[in-house]
């Protein structure tokens, strides 16, 4: 999996990156100032830094413009929400900007994003017996394959992106349906036991009390 | 109107006015007067002329006694005097009851002819045809049946009257003009400052505070200019303090702002993980420990606001505070920080009572105590003192912590400003102690004097008034 650097100066904040990126199976470091940051880079090749602009020693901007990062894709992650900041970030080379305060699946889908266009991996995920590649739009179970419909295929695509994390159906079904998609979350639920079925991901695709769904997969 | 046309039409109404009444009051003084002298001229020489004529016709009979006395005789007498009084433009006339006997005056009234006697003269002043005449008629006493009947020309009265009236018309024009040209740029002048006074008052009411009037005159105008200057200074001045207020409240509402966006990111990042996420153990006790220090620190942002809100709102009340009692207090607030942060509260005190208020003032050393305990290490002392010097009570904390540079020294006192961030945020601070400590020392008056050095401590003292105390 990719590789990620989080600096940021407030504990709770970095823990919180820390963990959601945990979820989705991200190797991620540490580092709480401009100077930790810069030694863990000394010996550590990350594919993506996620970066405060207010830290101690050495600010964001200042790392940026010395070119510390070098060619690793930067997410200015701060709560520094006016324009002229956002400008400035993404002038200074920055691949996104989030703002605090940010909702998990915003930061997964951003990360998500950054790192699909900058470091393709091979997507290929095996939970028991079935196998899912998502580049190949190929999915077996005991290694023969598995009809899916486009839906059912983004579906899966979704869980997968944010596994280990409930999606709540209302969510579902933007990502997967689209904003403009005018139907019930009823549908959501059809497509998700259809998935379970053809998949034989009964034990895997969870229903949440009052939430939604969560895929959950081991690290 | 404008002022200046109100003054310069009434001064010139006036003027006209008053100009030409004189002028005619002194026209018809005059004219009567040249009138009551030509009568007094044409009484005396009929008079003159009357006893002449009398005296040849009295003189004729005595001579040719024989001759009788008649028209033709009467009439050889008086035409060589007629004929010399005409080039005068004196005319004469002789009736003998209503028959005329000789004339060379214009067409008279004939109610001239009804004198009586000689002494009984009938004077009448006439205009004939375009010219004015002065008749004065009586009979001859001697020869009651005649009447002698004199008329001058006086039309050079009349003439005389016209001209000077012209004269009088041209004069009260050209004097118009020249006062109307004279007021006109007098009134420019005089006005021009109230023009810009009020060109001015327009400019400063549409927003430019600082214009001012440049007058320089010894008059009310100079005096109103002056006036205005110094209402203009202190209207800039207010609007200056307000502006500075208001950027003051907006730049303490951002940073409050800033300031409760860490916690809240903390707040719903953690309570969405918890909520959604598969996680272990260990994953919830960090995630609800960030929760928890999440909400710590909104509840002591919060609390140190309705401090600060509180203290603005308050009506100060200066008691005798007993020193003593006042760091007894503080040892017992101060207690738990100190030992968890395995910090000593050192008191010393040499004062007995100081004029304050007792809870603000304790609010203001617990504040500095906080900030010197967030400041030390582990197993170093804090010290508050209270003494005297120079007559000024001071309250001072000094701690041998951290320290600061003069460049945060001087930040020091804006809300939410700290020295070291995440530090003080690991430690509870919110960065609104001094902003804190600040007011209640100027509550009581008292002058905030920070010394530090980094890597040495910081002292911070409180110097209170002389008459604070005793």
């Amino acid at each position: 999996m990719a590789k990620i650097l989080i600096i940021e100066d407030d504990e709770a904040i970095n823990n919180l990156i820390f963990m959601n990126l945990n979820l989705v199976n991200y190797e991620c470091k540490q580092a709480y100032d401009g100077n930790e940051a810069i030694s863990i880079l000394e010996q550590w090749h990350p594919d993506l830094i996620l970066l405060d602009v207010m830290i101690p020693y050495i600010d964001g901007f200042t790392l940026m413009e010395r070119k510390i990062f070098q060619d690793i894709p930067v997410i200015f992650v701060t709560a520094k929400d006016q324009i002229a900041d956002k400008v400035k970030g993404l002038k200074l080379g920055a691949d996104d900007y989030i703002v605090k305060p940010f909702e998990a699946l915003e930061l997964l889908a951003r990360v998500e994003a950054v790192l699909r266009r900058t470091k393709p991996v091979k997507r290929k995920f095996t939970i028991e017996n079935t196998v899912i590649n998502l580049d190949e739009h190929l999915v077996t179970v005991d290694n023969k394959p598995v009809n899916l419909t486009n839906r059912e295929f983004e579906l899966l695509e979704v869980l997968i992106n944010n596994c280990n994390l409930a999606l709540s159906r209302e969510k579902l079904l933007n990502l997967v349906w689209g904003h403009d998609y005018f139907g019930d979350t009823r549908t959501v639920d059809v497509h998700i036991t259809k998935l379970r079925k053809k998949l034989r991901l009964e034990n895997h695709i969870k229903t949440v009390y009052k939430l939604g769904y969560r895929l959950e997969m081991q690290k | 109107m404008k002022f200046w046309q109100k003054i310069f039409l009434s001064t010139l109404v006036i003027f006209i006015t008053l100009f030409d009444i004189a002028a005619f009051i002194l026209v018809s003084y005059s004219y009567n007067f040249s009138l009551k002298r030509e009568e007094d001229t044409s009484t005396r020489e009929h008079a003159v002329i009357l006893s002449s004529i009398e005296n040849s016709i009295v003189n004729a009979s005595e001579l040719f006694p024989n001759v009788s006395y008649n028209q033709e005789r009467l009439n050889t007498i008086i035409k060589p005097l007629a004929n010399y009084y005409e080039k005068q433009k004196v005319y004469f006339a002789l009736y003998e009851d209503r028959e005329k006997i000789y004339s060379n005056a214009p067409d008279f009234d004939i109610d001239l002819l009804s004198a009586q006697g000689s002494e009984n003269k009938v004077i009448k002043n006439q205009k004939i045809e375009g010219n004015r005449y002065f008749f004065v008629a009586s009979k001859l006493s001697s020869y009651p049946h005649l009447t002698f009947i004199y008329a001058r020309d006086i039309s050079e009265l009349d003439t005389f009257l016209i001209s000077i009236s012209r004269v009088f018309v041209i004069v009260s024009v050209v004097l118009c003009v020249i006062l109307g040209i004279s007021i006109y740029t007098i009134l420019k002048r005089l006005t021009r400052p109230l023009n810009e006074l009020n060109a001015l008052t327009s400019e400063i009411a549409s927003g430019a505070y600082t214009k001012r009037v440049n007058i320089n005159r010894k008059d009310e105008l100079g005096e109103l200019a002056q006036t205005f200057n110094i209402m203009a200074d202190s209207v800039e001045d207010k609007v200056n303090q307000l502006t500075r207020v208001s950027e003051n409240k907006q730049q303490f509402i951002d940073n409050l702002a800033h300031e409760m966006k860490t916690p809240l990111t903390s707040i719903l990042g953690y309570s969405e993980y918890l909520q959604k996420a598969v996680i272990n153990e260990e994953q919830r006790i960090i995630a609800t420990g960030h929760l928890y220090e999440a909400a710590k620190r909104l509840q002591n942002l919060s609390s140190k606001l309705l401090d600060l809100s509180y203290l603005r709102s308050r009506k100060i009340e200066l008691n005798q505070v007993d020193i003593q009692a006042l760091f007894s207090s503080l040892e017992i607030l101060m207690q738990p920080t100190l030992k968890e942060r395995k910090l000593r509260l050192e008191t010393i005190n040499h004062l007995k009572w100081l004029k304050g208020d007792e809870t603000l003032l304790l609010s203001l050393l617990t504040n500095l105590v906080e900030n010197a305990a967030r400041a030390s290490t582990e197993n170093e002392i804090i010290t508050v003192r209270a003494y005297q010097k120079n007559n000024h009570p001071i309250l001072e904390v000094s701690d041998n912590g951290c320290g600061m540079d003069t460049k945060e020294l001087e930040k020091i006192i804006e809300p939410f400003y700290r020295v070291d961030k995440s530090r003080s945020r690991a430690l509870g601070g919110v960065g609104l102690g001094m902003s804190i400590v600040a007011q209640i020392a100027d509550f009581h008056e008292a002058k905030l004097d920070i010394q530090s050095q980094q890597q040495q401590g910081t002292t911070v003292r409180i110097i209170f008034n002389k008459s604070i105390t005793t």
